[in-house]
């Protein structure tokens, strides 16, 4: 089971990823780029497409993408550009793309304009909450699910969105069950491992990834990651973290990274969508608008409010803010978020990281004299 | 000195000094500019005074003067600061990143170091660009203040009617969350018509200097072109601030009628774009030369100068008169930074083509996400529809340390030369 469930985790890696996506397609069946956690990938399941969440490239040389993108943006957006202009996504056949933060969307406009895929979706999210939001956010679901039944979607009906949803809520659920193992005092996964989970869940096939993952549970119930170690535990906050090997380098300094506040693993898959509330669209608006949210929203005190939830439920002795440089929404929300960990207590070290793995040394260090303090706390 | 004590000082002396010894040849209606600026400045400083409730309006001034806030300029305060280099430490000590765009930033340090009075409510809105957005949401934390957020779709072309329903609804919602929150704050609609009807006047003013800007020679002089005028609206006397621009638009008018222009022989005219250096005038080295330049392109300049987009009780592209409420709405569904790229390159190479100018000088400001990512295919855009070459300088508006004064004129001698070859060779 441990090798089946290594295999699972690779399955999610960048360099792993585009298997799946291959594999669909030997099957003639179309497959769709999402860029962003607030893309229903309900909808995109529902019109006989697979959903498969685009990362960037993990060569540092992005020369191609900086001919467009300025050395000051997002360098996730910069990354996935230069995947794009290299032809690494040339299999896609569809990308969609939303308003998450302007970075994005110039890096969808380039996209688009350059023209590499042959269709594009794009979903304006609404930033503010309340009746208003929801209705308008549903709205721009319907008009994907159009968009994707143009382009050689299967007509998403109702009973098609519903199973859709039916089972990407098992995948919501099964991921939880796995996080809740991490409150153990002997976790049953690494934080790299954890995140290794979800990102194999935004690559492959939903229902593979189900049944994979229900069939590992049982194992990873009796499981105690041999990763971490004896350190204290800590909870890791960051937007577009999509490596894991940045945690494998927190939990080398003897730490275990217990919970993530990160919008490809945790807040992907946290909240269900809940079925029992009418309409399967406005359903779906309400979870992809506040369950739960990062940085480009605008509440950002009950964002800081969950991640003091978590830090409690999972026993976390302190936060690490990994902030990706020139992520804007991160970097404005940081100083929030640290006066709210400060107020609740609880120690919080605050760092700024490329898009990909870089200055190990000094990250290190950091990490290390943070544990260092907070042992000497404990 | 808090800012507004500052800009009383300032505007004084310039109020002052253009009584006694008025500048020939400068426009004779920057006097009443000056003063109902001061004006402003002084109502201001007394309503801070008298702790009366100050809001951060978004672009919706009209609306939250009709609901009975004093208006905080904080962006635009930002913008005239003379203290920047100390904000700038102070955005850093606050745990904010000095690399975003200057004015966003700055005004988080106004507010903490008091030179700005704190909100008690700051309207978000993400019809500009992100780093306004963001800003605002901190500036509201920072103060404590009450929050709504307005979201105003990025893709509002494609659904023109759900989108200015979408906005319009939000904005009656502010209203009920004001009265709510806010007792003794009731909607006065007489008073928020009267001020869209202002501001529908000045942006008619606006529209006439801009056919005006097409007269060759050029009859906007140097920084004029960077002017950042507010609609009467953002002014709590806002009648005299109509007057001034009906004065303004005159004096334009007639420049162009006439020929009147400060440049010898205007050889080139360039469309400056996005931001510029606040702390540097670049005009004298660009007239110098003899190049004009007529016009200054931003996110909202399409809607307030030119014909890029409807006014206020205009029927196109709705096919019928808006309410007064819609018509707020409308005024925010255009701003050419906050759309899809296409909304902004389309936007300046109209503007581009419209005053006939020979090249683009498209300054990159530091962290501005809205133009971020467009700017090599608004070069390629131009040369190729335009037939005209685009500077892409980066820089920054308020941080005077990253400027090199060198680079920039030798930047810029090397444009005007190349444009100055094509113009022969054509």
């Amino acid at each position: 089971m441990e090798e089946r469930l290594k295999a699972l985790i690779q399955g999610g890696l960048a360099a792993n990823r585009a298997k799946w996506a291959l594999d669909w397609k030997a099957q003639g069946k179309p497959v769709v780029g999402v860029l962003c956690s607030h893309v229903p990938e309900e909808v995109i399941y529902a019109a006989g497409m697979l959903p498969w969440r685009v990362l960037g490239t993990r060569d540092e040389n992005v020369a191609s993408a900086l001919v467009y993108r300025e050395a000051r943006s997002c360098m996730c957006c910069t990354h996935v550009l230069e995947s794009v202009l290299r032809g690494d996504l040339d299999f896609l056949d569809g990308a969609v793309a939303t308003n998450r933060d302007q970075d994005l969307v110039r890096m969808y406009d380039v996209w688009q304009i350059t023209g590499h895929t042959p269709f594009y979706g794009f979903l304006h999210v609404p930033y503010s909450d309340g009746r208003l939001a929801e209705e308008y956010f549903s709205r721009e679901m319907r008009k994907l699910a159009g968009v994707l039944e143009a382009h050689g979607g299967a007509p998403v009906t109702p009973e098609s969105l519903c199973h859709a949803i039916d089972v990407h809520n098992r995948m919501r659920t099964l991921l939880r069950a796995a996080y809740e193992l991490r409150k153990r005092d002997e976790p049953a996964l690494s934080g790299a491992e954890a995140l290794g989970l979800a990102l194999a869940a935004t690559a492959m096939p939903k229902d593979l990834f189900n049944s994979e993952l229900e069939a590992l549970l049982p194992y990873l119930e009796q499981r105690k990651t041999p990763v971490t170690g004896s350190g204290p535990r800590l909870l890791v906050s960051s937007e577009l973290m999509d490596d894991p090997s940045y945690l494998e380098v927190i939990e080398g300094t003897g730490a275990a990274v217990v919970m993530d506040d990160l919008d490809i693993a945790s807040r992907y898959f946290w909240e269900p969508v809940k079925t029992d509330e009418g309409d399967a669209y406005d359903a779906l608006a309400r979870r992809y608008l506040y369950g739960p949210a990062g940085p480009r929203m605008w509440w950002w005190h009950r964002m800081a409010d969950q991640v003091v939830d978590w830090v409690r439920d999972f026993r976390a002795d302190g936060v690490v803010l990994m902030t990706q440089i020139y992520c804007r929404p991160s970097e404005m929300w940081t100083p929030f978020l640290m006066s709210r960990l400060k107020e609740a207590g609880i120690p919080a070290i605050s760092t700024v990281r490329e898009y990909t793995l870089t200055n190990v040394g000094q990250l290190r260090t950091r990490m290390e004299a943070f544990v260092e303090t907070l042992a000497g706390v404990s | 000195m808090n800012f507004f004590e500052e800009e009383i000082a300032k505007l004084s002396r310039r109020v002052k000094k253009i009584g006694e010894n008025p500048i020939p040849g400068k426009l004779k209606s920057n006097k009443l500019l000056y003063e109902v600026e001061l004006e402003l400045r002084q109502q201001q400083l007394e309503a801070w005074h008298r702790n009366r409730p100050f809001v951060e309006p978004g672009l919706f001034q009209p609306l939250l003067q009709a609901l009975g806030f004093e208006i905080g300029d904080y962006i635009m305060a930002a913008d005239r600061t003379s203290h920047a280099d100390q904000h700038f430490d102070t955005v850093r000590t606050m745990g904010f990143p000095d690399s975003l765009c200057d004015r966003t930033i700055v005004q988080l340090a106004m507010l903490n170091e008091q030179h700005m009075p704190p909100p008690v409510l700051v309207v978000m809105h993400n019809n500009a660009c992100e780093a306004i957005k963001l800003s605002a949401n901190a500036l509201g934390r920072l103060s404590n203040s009450q929050m709504y957020a307005v979201d105003v779709p990025v893709n509002a072309e494609e659904n023109p009617e759900e989108t200015l329903a979408y906005v319009t609804a939000q904005l009656h919602e502010l209203v009920r969350f004001v009265e709510a929150r806010f007792p003794g704050h009731k909607f006065d609609e007489a008073l928020f018509e009267e001020l869209l009807e202002a501001d529908r006047v000045a942006t008619e003013c606006c529209r006439a200097v801009y056919e005006a800007r097409k007269a060759v020679p050029c009859p906007v002089e140097g920084r004029d072109a960077f002017r950042e005028l507010r609609l009467p609206s953002w002014f709590s006397n806002w009648r005299p601030v109509v007057q001034y621009f009906r004065e303004w638009r005159d004096e334009m008018v007639e420049r162009a009628k006439k020929g009147i222009s400060s440049m010898q022989e205007e050889k080139l005219r360039f469309l400056w774009a996005v931001s510029g250096p606040f702390y540097f005038d670049p005009f004298p080295l660009l007239a110098e030369r003899g190049v004009a330049v007529p016009f200054f392109h931003y996110g909202m300049a399409g809607r307030m100068w030119g014909e890029l987009y409807p006014n206020y009780g205009e029927e196109h592209m709705f096919g019928r008169i808006l309410t007064p409420m819609e018509e707020m709405a409308r005024f925010v569904m255009y701003n050419s930074w906050a759309g899809l790229g296409h909304r902004w390159l389309n936007d300046t190479l109209r503007v581009a083509r419209d005053l006939k100018v020979n090249g683009i000088v498209n300054f990159i400001q530091v962290g501005c996400t809205a133009i971020s990512g467009l700017n090599t295919l608004l070069a390629e855009n131009s040369e190729r529809e335009l037939g005209i070459p685009t500077l892409n300088i980066e820089g920054r508006m308020l941080d005077a340390t990253f400027f090199d004064q060198s680079e920039f004129e030798t930047r810029m001698d090397v444009f005007i030369d190349s444009c100055l070859d094509r113009k022969a060779a054509v």
